[in-house]
């Protein structure tokens, strides 16, 4: 017997275990042993080695466990049962392990109560050895069901667990699952860091470790779930969790597959039983899904987990009619559960059902205190109460009351005519009203998004409720706020169409090829990486477009993912007409899997059309392939491009203007659709604007504004130029652009009215008038004032009566007011 | 203490204080010389401000001696208040802007001058000089903010550019005060002159804008401190032309009618919580467009006077 020489750890006195022949009769070392070889998914090695050993403490306990991975929940009972009736050192982990088990079968009144005997005798124990702690430990999650401050109790417990034996693992393991229970994944990580460390190799922790990649959305994830899963290929949740992923991937028969193979191990998983439930729903197999939910029940009673699992699955395949239906399922099965409350009132929030999402939020809040999603989003939704609402025919665009006014007096109609061009294009129409919330701090469309802060994207379609950045939440610059609000409500079209069942790519696709049909310079455009990555063979084939937005494998993946699936949108309209574009997501609404639905649409198989469009994109890149190095991996050469960039910036450092303007010069005729926002073209506009060659600059510009739809500066200085050139209607274009990257400087509004007042563009002298007065300016009274005279000059007396009115209230002396008000009353002024 | 706040629109002669301090850096020294140089320029030709009545100090008078009139120490510029406390009548206005670096030194809030610093102790005992006149009194440095509550006192106006001295770094709050006393923006009453009260919300709003739209954290919060509840601010003011007095009978009798409608119009505004919107609107419209016949009426008179 191995005694160890940690404080707190009892040896145990455990008479009759001899077995000749087994690798050690310690009942210590063997539960050691035997522990980590089921942490590493070796189920049958433990049942093996423990045949007919039911009636010693420690193999009994490890045969329960053993029937605990398998599912076989009245076996683990029967044996936690046998082992909690003797005393002995496993004696008060037994008995919480079996309550544990009663929670799962549905006897949680039960579970509780034996947590509440387990826990007293504990508590009031003089000492506890390490086992003790963990029993502790659990007892506490049990009870934090309805005492969520316990959760912080079991924290405490497990990490005395921990600290009383450096070889528990199960400790780390717990805390780790339960701090990532609770969103904590730092914590999490470093929990389960500690068990690999401890004991390196074990399945468990390295599956952890790659749950909390999952949760903090890690380009690694899938890689770290698979080799987990390599190493201990006996556990069900490491499958389920690659299920999960597959399912999230949109490729449902890999799904299905890891999702009975799971089940085949652990007959009782729910992730597993969820996605199987998920994939089915998603084909359309209501009555496969039926079985599947009936033949789990059987084992769980009330599998909240489950439903919510399944709400989490169709909400990321953007079902989110669907995921409430369910989650409400589970809810009326497990009222008192917060994971499917959470679900439930995250998509009702994502359908746009305010009150009922903020009500089962709220609930789900009260039963876990600790859950970081609700309390953000609940946050949130406390702000969102004093956001203004402004209505048009068939949009509510939600904003900061601040500036509301100002967006949607652009927004409005930019939606309502987008709307109508889609639905020509589509055929279809998305129900109204479509709700747009805009929101001022990105951290707050991130929460109302993932409940998190930190999302990297712009925006958000739920289907009819679409999320997004305001302008002002982001850096001058960052992003074009009118083109993103148009490819949000394609996604309207897409999804709404289909039935919420197209492709990821594909919605993303259009979603930005429309953006670049809606307005000049709007969308993702070429760019060296784009082009560096087609020539090192790195683009993903059409067949799985999907990884690049949901397993990226390096940062750029996402970026490269939406341009590439725009390109065969693109290659799709300009080939087979659009008509081939509405038959594919027909298709896909009808439930075709990919290849199916291109073959009903373009007649061609996945290989063949992966073929032609690459040729399509090479033929189509041959230009600028020649000059920009192949990307390898993450990593691209010096190209000539670049070489040429670099040399006409030194030159220009240098003040040589003629050679700096040859240099970007090369460059540009190696590339001239570069998008990226220091082109070749940007630079030649910068030089020749310096040389005072303005007619040559503005063309530079003007292929600048073409190809990025966010480069403020450029927009504002050939405006500028145009202006100086009498091209009114070019400078008024240029500031109408620029609006849509930055819509709040005054002086650019004040301009662009000018512009178009003396264009008698009277519509669009009112639009900037009327954002000027939103802009809230130093000088009110003026700007009521000019909006007044705009409203004149359209000839809407009585709108410029009562905007006249407005400045000679906030300024009674104003004596242009006071003629115009003369005026239009019928005096002279 | 009541200030018959009408004396300060009409009649009244404007002293003007100008003071750069040290700049540390070519930059400042610059955008000072020029916003002390537009101050000035301002003061003779919109405000009727003579020579004499003009006080210019800063770092280096050498940059522009046209307008620059001595060296900014703190001696330079107490003597500078006690001139023109001597030279000014009862009732003048004097305008007292400082730009530059300030700082705090224990509980004593300074601007960084040549030489000795000048402190708020040193400025408040120097001012007790003009208790007969109205002071505005704006400190548009950085951690400027220890002025206020030193300087504060009956007909006074003292503005800060900055909350506290805490606030050190660099302020926008003086480029923005200057052009919103040239500035119609600024105006926002339109009745021709831009009042302290209207320039200081006009420069405290600009900078919250360049701030925000520089999507920088705001760093500088000015502040202003009015012995009369905010009127002496709204009264005194700075003229964006230059004023003209006609002799003709027919215009004081129109100008009286105006002065009768514009009080009605203020008293209408004040009730307009307490008015049904529709008879405000019908009321507030028909005052408006009385004043608007007089001033048409004052111009056709104008028009016709060579």
């Amino acid at each position: 017997m191995k005694l160890p020489g940690i404080v707190g750890v009892v040896a145990l006195a455990v008479a009759g275990v001899t077995c000749a022949g087994q690798e050690s009769q310690d009942p210590v070392e063997l539960r050691r042993r035997l522990t980590r070889a089921l942490d590493r998914g070796e189920i049958a090695t433990v049942e093996r080695e423990l045949s007919g050993r039911e009636a010693d403490p420690t193999a009994g306990y490890l045969l329960a466990e053993a029937a605990v991975h398998r599912g076989r929940a009245r076996r683990a009972d029967s044996l936690f049962r046998r082992v909690a009736s003797v005393p002995g050192p496993l004696q008060a982990l037994a008995e919480i392990r079996r309550a544990e088990g009663l929670v799962g079968s549905g006897s949680a009144a039960e579970a509780r109560r034996t947590a509440d005997q387990v826990a007293r005798r504990l508590e009031s124990a003089a000492t506890n050895t390490a086992l003790d702690w963990l029993a502790l430990g659990i007892a506490y999650e049990i009870l934090g069901a309805v005492t969520p401050a316990q959760f912080k109790d079991a924290l405490s417990a497990l990490d005395r667990a921990v600290a009383a034996d450096s070889v528990l693992i199960e400790a780390n393991l717990r805390l780790g699952q339960l701090l990532l229970g609770k969103y904590n994944a730092p914590d999490a990580k470093a929990a389960f860091a500690e068990a690999l460390r401890r004991d390196p190799g074990n399945t468990r922790a390295a599956l952890g470790l790659a749950e909390v990649a999952l949760f903090e959305g890690r380009p690694d994830t899938y890689s770290l779930v698979e080799k987990a899963v390599k190493a201990g290929p006996g556990l069900a949740r490491g499958i389920a969790v690659l299920a999960r992923m597959d399912l999230d991937a949109e490729q449902t028969d890999s799904a299905l597959a890891r999702a009975d193979l799971a089940i085949g191990l652990d007959s009782t998983a729910e992730r597993a039983w969820a996605i199987r439930g998920a994939v089915l729903l998603l084909r359309g197999d209501t009555t496969g899904f039926r079985t599947a939910e009936r033949l789990l029940r059987s084992h769980r009673p009330a599998p909240g987990g489950f439903y919510a699992e399944i709400a989490g699955a169709l909400g990321r395949q953007r079902q989110y009619a669907a995921a409430a239906r369910f989650a409400a399922e589970g809810v009326a099965l497990a009222p008192g559960d917060p994971e499917v409350l959470t679900a439930l009132g995250t998509n009702e929030l994502r359908l746009g059902q305010i009150e009922s999402g903020r009500a089962h939020l709220a609930e789900a809040f009260s039963r876990d205190p600790y859950h970081v999603w609700n309390k953000n989003t609940l946050d949130l939704l406390d702000d969102l109460a004093g956001y203004r609402t402004i209505s048009t025919a068939r949009f509510q665009l939600v904003g900061a009351p601040d500036e509301v006014e100002l967006l949607a007096l652009h927004l409005g109609p930019l939606l309502e005519r987008a709307y109508d061009s889609l639905a020509t294009r589509y055929q279809y129409q998305p129900p109204a009203p479509v709700r747009i919330e805009l929101y001022r701090r990105h951290a707050d469309f991130s929460v109302r998004t993932v409940g998190l802060a930190g999302l990297g994207a712009l925006g958000v379609s739920f289907g009819s409720v679409l999320a997004m950045d305001a302008p002002s939440a982001r850096e001058v610059g960052a992003f074009n706020w009118g083109s993103t609000a148009w490819h949000e409500l394609a996604h309207a079209f897409t999804l709404g169409m289909t039935n919420h069942q197209v492709p990821r790519w594909l919605s993303e696709g259009l979603s930005v090829l429309e953006e670049r049909r809606a307005k000049r310079g709007w969308g993702a455009q070429a760019t060296p990486l784009f082009v560096a990555a087609l020539k090192g063979n790195q683009l993903n084939p059409v067949s799985r477009l999907n990884d690049g937005f949901v397993r990226p494998r390096h940062g750029h993946d996402v970026i490269l993912a939406y341009y590439q699936s725009s390109l065969m949108c693109e290659y799709l309209e300009t080939t087979f007409g659009f008509e081939s574009v509405r038959k594919l997501l027909a298709a896909f609404r009808d439930g075709a899997a990919t290849g199916p639905a291109f073959q009903a649409s373009v007649g061609l198989s996945m290989v063949e059309l992966d073929r032609r469009f690459d040729s399509w994109l090479r033929t189509r890149f041959a230009g600028p392939m020649k000059s920009v190095a192949a990307l390898r991996d993450s990593t691209v050469g010096p190209g000539e491009l670049q070489l040429a960039m670099e040399s006409g910036k030194r030159f220009r450092g240098a003040k040589q203007l003629d050679q700096a303007i040859a240099a970007f010069d090369r460059a540009d005729r190696m590339f001239p659709e570069m998008a990226d926002g220091e082109s070749p073209a940007w630079f030649l506009a910068e030089l020749y604007r310096e040389r005072g060659d303005l007619p040559k600059a503005v063309d530079y510009l003007a292929r600048v504004t073409r190809l990025n739809d966010s480069h403020y500066r450029a927009n504002r200085i050939e405006a500028e130029l145009r202006a100086k050139q009498g091209d009114d209607r070019g400078a008024l274009a240029a500031l109408d652009r620029a609006t849509w990257i930055s819509p709040y400087d005054v002086a650019m509004n004040e301009e662009a009215a000018s512009l178009a007042a003396k264009l008698g563009a009277t519509a669009e002298a009112i639009r900037f008038r009327r954002a000027v007065v939103a802009l809230q300016p130093s000088d009110r009274a003026g700007a009521w004032f000019e909006l007044a005279v705009a409203y004149r000059n359209s000839g809407d007396r009585e709108a410029a009566r009562r905007e006249v009115l407005r400045a000679l209230e906030e300024a009674p002396s104003f004596e242009k007011a006071q003629m115009l008000l003369l005026e239009l009353r019928g005096g002279r002024p | 203490m009541i200030v018959a706040l009408g004396s300060l629109l009409f009649a009244v002669q404007t002293q003007v204080v100008v003071v750069t301090g040290l700049s540390g850096e070519p930059q400042y020294a610059a955008a000072w010389a020029k916003l002390g140089g537009s101050v000035v320029d301002q003061a003779k030709l919109r405000w009727g401000v003579g020579d004499s009545s003009l006080v210019y100090l800063s770092e280096n008078p050498a940059v522009d001696p046209a307008r620059m009139t001595g060296r900014a120490s703190r001696d330079a510029v107490l003597a500078a208040i006690g001139q023109v406390s001597r030279h000014t009548a009862k009732n003048d206005v004097v305008l007292l802007l400082l730009i530059g670096h300030g700082s705090e030194q224990g509980d004593e809030a300074r601007l960084n001058l040549p030489g000795p610093d000048l402190t708020a102790p040193d400025l408040a005992q120097a001012l007790r000089a003009l208790s007969d006149q109205t002071v505005v009194v704006v400190n548009a440095a950085s951690a400027s903010g220890g002025f206020l509550k030193a300087l504060a006192g009956p007909r006074r106006v003292v503005i800060t550019a900055t909350k506290s001295g805490f606030e050190r770094n660099a302020t926008m709050f003086g480029d923005f005060f200057v052009t919103a006393l040239s500035s119609d923006a600024a105006d926002a009453d339109k009745n021709g002159r831009v009042s302290a009260a209207e320039a200081f919300q006009y420069a405290s709003r600009e900078v919250a804008r360049a701030y925000e739209t520089g999507k920088r954290l705001l760093t500088e919060h000015a502040q202003l401190d009015d012995s009369n509840g905010g009127a002496l601010a709204r009264a005194v003011g700075f003229a964006l032309v230059p004023d003209t007095v006609s002799s003709d009978p027919r215009v004081s009798t129109l100008v009286a009618e105006r002065r009768r409608l514009e009080a009605a119009i203020t008293e209408l505004r004040g009730r307009k919580a307490r008015t049904d919107s529709t008879a405000y609107q019908r009321e507030l419209e028909h005052l408006l467009v009385s004043l608007a016949e007089a001033n048409q009426a004052i111009r056709a008179i104008q028009r016709q006077t060579p």
